[in-house]
């Protein structure tokens, strides 16, 4: 059955000329020790995924954006884009959103506030599955700036969890 | 000659150097390794120089088509002949043709071959276009394949190519007829996908046909690849030879038909009313003049007729044919002069695409083959049409399909608008790269993709000043090629295999030649090149090598080491001012330089012990008892005497004039030291700030690493003394990290810290021009 499945799926060729990718970037202020979350997408994507026939359209960044808008996006985010520190889940809050300048894509910003309350941040894990139920080529880049370091970690439909160790 | 230099300050910024510890120190991996082992040989048909040689050929293929449209059972039925000539020297035994329709086919390669994974989570829409493109029939029925006297051929069919048998081998010269009859079944793009196909309106029960690759067409056969047979497995595009064309096309009689080429039976499908129409738009070379008026087409749509009318294109010298066809098409048209030659801009669309097309689409469509047309060559061809299709945009020769709709109400976003023009510009901008510059798609999607994302990006930034240009700009790419080198290729990788096809094939290369020409060339040297490259390879067949070599032949830069790292690596641009030392030149004068050197090393001596036994040991033994001191005790090394001004003017007997000046020139001696974290070897580009806060700019050209391309110093000589560097301050290399671009060091506000600083004043213009109207 599993292999009959497999086969079955799927090649795509999605409306031409469209390419799904996302850019996280993670970037631990250690001033403020808390993580600074920086979320770049396509705005069709984002819409796309989220409207459903009970929030009707998003229209986002017009003026007739539906004004739920941010509690959608938020909620998207709290289920498929998960972080925990040391082992532990950590909840963010939702700072606000910025179209791009070449108007494709949007700028969402998230926070984790006073995410280091042992001192010591050994491990940073992530689960990425933003976007895969609309495309299962979507890719989710995710850069992690932690103090000097940088890690860089590609998310797909087949990878979605990874744990970065800081120890 | 010698003079001393005193060192006068320093800061150290040691960063991370990434140091390729396996390089393998026997062979040449310089950066600036010249390309001869990568590009293939020249010969005959190709030189050096990267123009076409003396004995450059390419295939022609002729065709006659007759297509008919089923609207009710939504099938394309066709009849062709196709006409080869063999223009090579070698002699022929088969042909391959490609029926591209059968990517669709039940169990194609296409679907095999594309990994899948079901997920935890899937949209119900994704479920049914999976079950939608497994039950759909698609791709080419063969009737009949025949020579010209309906003599059967023998073939063979392996997925999306098919090999004919040749009756007799084809010389040099020669030419042979054929003709395939068949039909496909025509998908539902908005359901299963496709480069064309249809859009169904349910509520009126009427279709959009955006119909290409309906016919089996002839493969290119080169000394480059021998037969171009590599399966169409869905992102490498198209390789066809050039031919002229003459197709007719069949459809409900209350449809608009828009074709590649010229019409050729006005009479028998156009209204009196719509010809009268078509000829003042032939003359208006200001405005779009409306051919089909939104309300005729209102009427239009609203019943169906069962008679067929039959349109006749002709095109010459092109290398494919796209048409589309519905009763619901709007038609404007507008005439553009090319050089003084008139060629129509022609847009079809449905009442949906308004209010925007109307006002928008023709004008797009005029500019872009405007400024094309300065960047490459003069658009040749008669005509240039853009139509309407929902959420692709898809080139052919002289028509193109685009997405842009408003929304139900008419309302539409600023991004909707921008987009939409951004996708017109794109496609028809694909007339020149590669209808024209007829480049190997199936093998190189940048050669089309980047090319034209580039020329897309001038010609929008003519548009409208500020153009929002998604591709372009270096700081647009940054992103991207500091990304996860797993997920990146380079450039030079065949398209099936291109990871991110959008920042690969489309954004880096266009990025790539903006700051070809921005930054490294020049506008006059790169545009001239770059025109030449357009020249040359008009209505033929280049290859990256003709691209690389033709750039640098017409141009006299050697750009060997920018193709070879922006190309052929994935590495990304990270230059760090590392350290930075000043120096004045030593005047040997000691009622200068004993002071200045005393000073020095005592601000040197601030070891925090010195500083406590200064108060706390009240008098030494020296200080107490006379009888332990000497000559040493009060000894001042930094104290000026007769014999060493004696000394000095000794020493100054000694030079030239030309050598006193230098000494008392008072210059600052700025010693910069630069690394290569990004693995590019770029120019250098530094902004110096003064201490009277003047300011200049100063541009070292990439050559800068030629013997060392990981660590490099440079010393300035300056008559003022700086206050701070910047690293390559108008953001055109595209740094990926700028915090190590400043001197004295600075840290860049992240964007999620600009956002939060400046969250107060964010607001949309058009929301704030809605809060301002409440007011």
């Amino acid at each position: 059955m599993t292999n009959s499945l497999i086969l079955l799926i799927l090649y795509t060729i999605l409306p031409f000329h469209d390419f799904h990718v996302s850019h996280t970037t993670l970037h631990y202020n250690t001033a403020q020790e808390s993580i600074e979350i920086t979320v770049r997408v396509a705005i069709d994507d984002l819409e796309k995924t989220l409207e459903t026939k009970s929030s009707g359209k998003l229209k986002l960044g017009s003026p007739k954006e539906n004004k739920s808008s941010d509690q959608y996006i938020k909620n998207y985010f709290d289920h498929h884009l998960q972080i925990s520190i040391n082992e532990k889940m950590a909840a963010y809050n939702w700072i606000g959103k910025e179209i791009a300048k070449d108007l494709h894509d949007i700028y969402l910003y998230f926070e984790i506030p006073d995410c280091n309350p042992s001192g010591n941040i050994e491990s940073i894990t992530i689960e990425n599955t933003l976007f895969l139920e609309r495309s299962h080529k979507q890719t989710n880049i995710v850069l992690v700036e932690f103090e000097d370091l940088n890690y860089n970690i590609t998310f797909t439909k087949d990878y979605t969890k990874d744990t970065i160790s800081l120890l | 000659m010698y003079f001393t230099l005193n060192k006068i300050n320093f800061t150290t910024i040691v960063l991370c150097i990434a140091s390729n510890l396996f390089s393998q120190e026997n062979l040449n991996n310089s950066k600036f390794k010249q390309l001869h082992e990568e590009l293939p040989t020249p010969n005959v048909y190709r030189t050096a120089s990267g123009a076409p040689g003396h004995e450059y050929y390419q295939q022609t293929a002729d065709y006659l088509i007759d297509v008919e449209l089923d609207e009710v059972n939504n099938i394309i039925h066709g009849k062709e002949t196709i006409t080869y000539t063999n223009n090579s020297p070698d002699v022929l035994s088969y042909l391959w043709v490609q029926l591209d329709q059968n990517i669709r086919a039940k169990n194609s390669h296409g679907q095999l071959t594309s990994t899948s994974s079901m997920g935890n989570e899937m949209s119900f829409g994704s479920i049914k276009r999976m079950h939608d493109r497994m039950n759909f029939d698609g791709g080419f029925k063969l009737e009949k394949v025949t020579d010209i006297n309906n003599k059967n051929l023998s073939y063979k069919i392996n997925e999306t190519m098919m090999r004919i048998e040749l009756p007799k081998a084809l010389k040099m010269g020669q030419s042979f007829s054929f003709k395939i009859n068949y039909y496909y079944n025509i998908n539902d793009r908005l359901k299963i996908g496709g480069r064309s196909g249809y859009e169904y309106f349910e509520k009126e029960g009427n279709s959009i046909y955006t119909i290409a690759q309906f016919f089996p067409r002839m493969a290119v056969y080169n000394e480059v690849d021998g037969w171009q047979n590599k399966q169409f497995i869905g992102n490498g595009e198209f390789t066809l030879p050039f031919g002229d064309y003459k197709v007719s096309i069949t459809v409900p009689s209350d449809h608009i038909v828009a074709a590649t080429g010229e019409l050729k039976n006005h009479t028998s499908v156009l209204s009196k009313k719509q010809i009268e129409r078509l000829d003042r738009a032939k003359n208006n070379y200001t405005d779009p003049e409306i051919i089909v008026t939104q309300k005729e087409a209102e009427v239009n749509e609203k019943t169906k007729s069962n008679s067929k009318k039959t349109w006749v294109f002709e095109a010459e010298n092109v290398r494919d044919f796209g048409w589309a066809s519905s009763r619901k098409f709007i038609w404007d048209a507008m005439a553009v002069d090319i050089a003084g030659k008139r060629v129509m801009a022609y847009s079809y669309y449905p009442k949906e695409g308004n209010p925007l097309w109307e006002q928008f689409s023709t004008r797009a469509v005029a500019h872009t083959l405007k400024t094309y047309s300065k960047y490459t060559i003069d658009y040749i061809y008669p005509q240039a049409t853009s139509v309407h299709a929902k959420s692709i945009g898809m080139e052919y020769p002289m028509i193109c399909f685009n997405f842009g709709r408003p929304e139900e109400d008419g309302t539409y976003t600023q991004r909707t608008k921008y987009r939409m023009i951004g996708v017109i510009i794109h496609e028809v901008g694909h007339n020149f790269f590669p209808m024209i510059i007829n480049s190997d798609e199936r093998q190189w999607t940048w050669m089309d993709e980047g090319l034209n994302s580039f020329v897309e990006y001038l010609t929008e930034q003519e548009f409208e000043r500020d153009y929002p240009s998604r591709r372009g700009p270096p700081e647009n790419i940054v992103q991207y090629m500091k990304g996860d080198k797993s997920g990146i290729v380079p450039i030079m990788t065949n398209s099936e295999s291109i990871l991110q096809f959008g920042n690969n094939a489309y954004g880096k290369p266009a990025t790539a030649l903006n700051i070809l020409r921005e930054t490294i060339m020049g506008r006059e040297l790169f545009d001239y090149a770059f025109k030449t490259y357009s020249e040359r390879w008009a209505f033929k067949h280049p290859t990256p090598a003709d691209f690389f070599r033709t750039m640098e032949d017409a141009s006299a830069v050697d750009l060997d080491w920018f193709w070879r790292g922006w190309f052929y690596t994935n590495d990304c641009v990270d230059i760090s001012l590392d350290q930075v030392n000043w120096f004045k030149i030593n005047t040997a004068n000691p009622d200068i330089e004993n002071p200045i050197a005393k000073n020095q090393k005592e601000k040197n001596s601030t070891y925090i012990g010195k500083k406590r036994d200064a108060t706390s040991i009240s008098k030494t033994v020296t200080e107490k008892d006379k009888g332990a001191v000497d000559f040493y005790t009060t000894y001042d090394p930094f104290k000026t005497d007769a014999l060493d001004r004696q000394d000095y003017v000794e020493f100054l007997d000694t030079l030239d004039e030309e050598e006193k000046a230098f000494l008392n020139s008072d210059k600052n001696y700025y010693e910069l030291q630069f690394s290569n974290v990004g693995g590019l070897v770029m120019p250098i580009i530094l902004e110096f700030t003064y201490t009277d806060g003047t300011q200049e700019i100063v541009r070292i050209p990439a050559e800068i690493w030629k013997r060392n391309n990981e660590k490099i110093k440079k010393v300035f000589i300056l008559d003022k003394e700086l206050v701070n560097v910047k690293l390559d301050p108008f953001l055109e290399t595209a740094d990926v990290d700028l915090n190590n671009n400043y001197w004295p060091p600075r840290t860049e506000p992240t964007r999620f810290q600009l956002f939060q600083r400046d969250e107060e004043t964010l607001e949309n213009p058009m929301q704030r021009a809605e809060r301002a109207k409440k007011q």
